[in-house]
């Protein structure tokens, strides 16, 4: 089944091209949610609230982009608005730097290793990290959907990074 | 882009995460479904809510008519004699056409409200008073201007008795007066109804729409947060509210009994800019027409002739002011919660010059011309709401709230007046 006759379907109700688009894309859009989110429960929620935005909003998507773009876009935003309906107690769990260091290689390290940096991160730094460097969004579309100067997005994203290099170099698997 | 930068991206803009159980296509069809019922059920009440606002504005538009029309030529003689109103003259229905009347000065009474009496037919057209010289307060019926007002008029050559007066009673006009303080009553009762309703103003946070840098635009949902920094977005808010100030005023004076209600609605447009955690001041324009309705009985003392002695005469007057106030509000407003839904606090001080005032005022000392609170007599009002509001598009919101208003017209005598009147707004939130 092509992407088209997915989105059809969708806008149709179809369930069986729903449960396609689910299983399809899922797995992947956890990802992007786990990265902004606290918790694993709360990626999962975030997922399934896009998820209902998605098939909701299925006839705006107009194919501009790839539907994967626009889907994540969805749950970048629910992941935001995730974010904000929550107090988060940005408390930084050392623990998950430990997990998977047993290489000194950026090359070895793994997805989850490197999630578990981002975890480590005050929520404000992850979250324009996420953006800028995963998502590819510019300070401009970053300080609208959050609310902040171009500044502060600019300001936070260096010190996102100054946080990640300073965990690798404490790890000691710093290279050139 | 930045190596770190890259690593990242590289590592896990692809990367797929196992669902646990909890996630599942099932799941998702299961918010739908419960999302869809909850629309069904905002729909539901938003309608009640927008039927329920313009029931209660229809009601106060009738209300106003109805004390503009009763206003008019309502004066009357209360010849009671149940006994149950304040300072009635009781009748002897043996001496009916004789004139003996006995003084039934029930002093206890006078506290009832003014309307709580049923009224008997009886004729004292032919009733031979003199004026007796009133206490200082009370109102002289020697006087021809003040007679007017009191419904006590001279009399013609037909039914003049050498009093020099006539009191206008006559056989049904008590049935007249009594249907007059059944409307007040009802006016009263519609009034307090009105008072438990309240409310006005709402305010979307953050603009809903989400551009995409190479996607498509997608209308999104994004809720109130508080920003870091104040953002100068303005939001553009229009309320329509309407509250009531009780005002049963019950006079322990033989001269002046008085019962009454104030109500007002009014309309802003205010902008409002975000100045961050939650917080949205701004300034705009404000109406409000204000009316009072009540009744007052006013007694007067003539002397009756038959029995030698004063008797107390009590005649009862509708009354009505009409009062527009155009304001300047000066709003704060601060968001409590996150989301779609959100508890909003609103302050809001109203300062104001007076447009029109007509009628006449409810005061303590008796009824005064609305003449005494001149055009431009300058007004400070405020108010104090808190309610919810709902994010229905994503440029607009709608707003439901109780308030509690706080009336002041300096200049303006209105001792027993509340000033603090409780209502119910409703309010459109748009955000550019």
């Amino acid at each position: 089944m092509t992407e088209q006759q997915l989105v059809d379907g969708c806008i149709r109700e179809d369930r069986k091209c729903q449960e396609q688009l689910w299983n399809l894309y899922a797995t992947k859009l956890l990802t992007v949610s786990i990265r902004y989110c606290q918790n694993r429960e709360d990626a999962e929620d975030v997922l399934m609230e896009a998820f209902v935005k998605i098939f909701d909003n299925m006839s705006a998507f107009r194919g501009q982009s790839s539907l994967e773009t626009w889907m994540r876009r969805i749950v970048v935003n629910t992941s935001i608005n995730k974010i904000r309906s929550r107090k988060f107690t940005e408390s930084i769990d050392n623990e998950a730097l430990h997990i998977g260091y047993s290489d000194n290689s950026f090359d070895a390290m793994d997805a989850k290793l490197l999630m578990g940096m981002l975890e480590s991160l005050p929520v404000g730094y992850r979250m324009v990290f996420n953006l800028f460097a995963i998502e590819g969004y510019s300070h401009k579309e970053i300080a609208e959907l959050l609310s902040i100067d171009e500044g502060t997005s600019r300001s936070q994203l260096a010190k996102a990074r100054k946080s990640l290099q300073d965990m690798i170099e404490k790890k000691g698997v710093i290279h050139a | 882009m930045i190596k770190t930068d890259q690593i990242f991206k590289d590592a896990l803009h692809n990367h797929e995460t196992p669902l646990s159980g909890k996630a599942s296509f099932q799941g998702v069809m299961q918010k739908r479904k419960n999302k869809r019922r909850g629309f069904f059920w905002f729909s539901l009440s938003s309608v009640l809510l927008l039927l329920l606002s313009l029931t209660a504005a229809t009601l106060f538009r009738s209300a106003v008519s109805e004390g503009n029309t009763t206003s008019e030529n309502n004066t009357q003689i209360n010849t009671d004699n149940t006994g149950n109103g304040a300072g009635k003259v009781a009748k002897n229905a043996s001496a009916k056409q004789s004139g003996d009347y006995r003084v039934k000065n029930n002093e206890a009474a006078l506290n009832q409200p003014a309307f709580s009496h049923t009224s008997r037919a009886g004729a004292i057209s032919k009733s031979a008073f003199t004026v007796k010289t009133g206490q200082a307060q009370r109102p002289d019926i020697s006087d021809k201007k003040n007679n007017s007002s009191l419904g006590i008029k001279p009399v013609n050559s037909a039914t003049s008795n050498g009093s020099g007066f006539e009191l206008s009673a006559k056989g049904g006009s008590d049935q007249i007066l009594s249907d007059n303080l059944y409307e007040t009553r009802k006016l009263l009762e519609l009034s307090d109804w009105i008072k438990r309703l309240s409310g006005r103003g709402i305010s979307i946070e953050k603009n809903a729409k989400i551009m995409p840098t190479e996607g498509t635009v997608i209308p999104e949902f994004v809720p109130f947060y508080p920003p870091r920094e104040p953002k100068f977005n303005p939001i553009f808010e229009l309320n329509v509210a309407t509250a009531g100030n009780g005002y049963k005023y019950f006079r322990e004076s033989q001269d002046v009994t008085i019962a009454g209600n104030h109500r007002f609605s009014q309309y802003q447009g205010i902008m409002l800019f975000d100045m961050g955690r939650g917080v949205n001041i701004g300034a705009g324009m404000g109406y409000m027409e204000s009316v009072g309705i009540g009744k007052a009985l006013i007694s007067s003392y003539v002397y009756d002739t038959m029995l030698q002695k004063d008797v107390r005469i009590t005649k009862a007057q509708n009354i009505s002011y009409r009062l527009n106030i155009v304001s300047i509000p000066l709003a704060v407003r601060y968001q409590l919660g996150f989301g779609r839904s959100l508890v909003r606090i609103s302050v809001t001080a109203m300062p104001g010059l007076v447009t029109l005032g007509s009628g006449t005022m409810f005061s303590r000392d008796a009824l005064q011309s609305m003449d005494v609170l001149k055009k431009s007599s300058f007004t400070m009002d405020a108010r104090l709401g808190a309610g919810l509001y709902y994010q229905v598009a994503p440029k607009t919101a709608i707003s439901a709230e109780p308030m509690v208003q706080y009336q002041s017209i300096p200049g303006a005598q209105w001792n027993s007046f509340s000033r603090f009147g409780f209502g119910f707004g409703l309010g459109v939130v748009f955000r550019p």
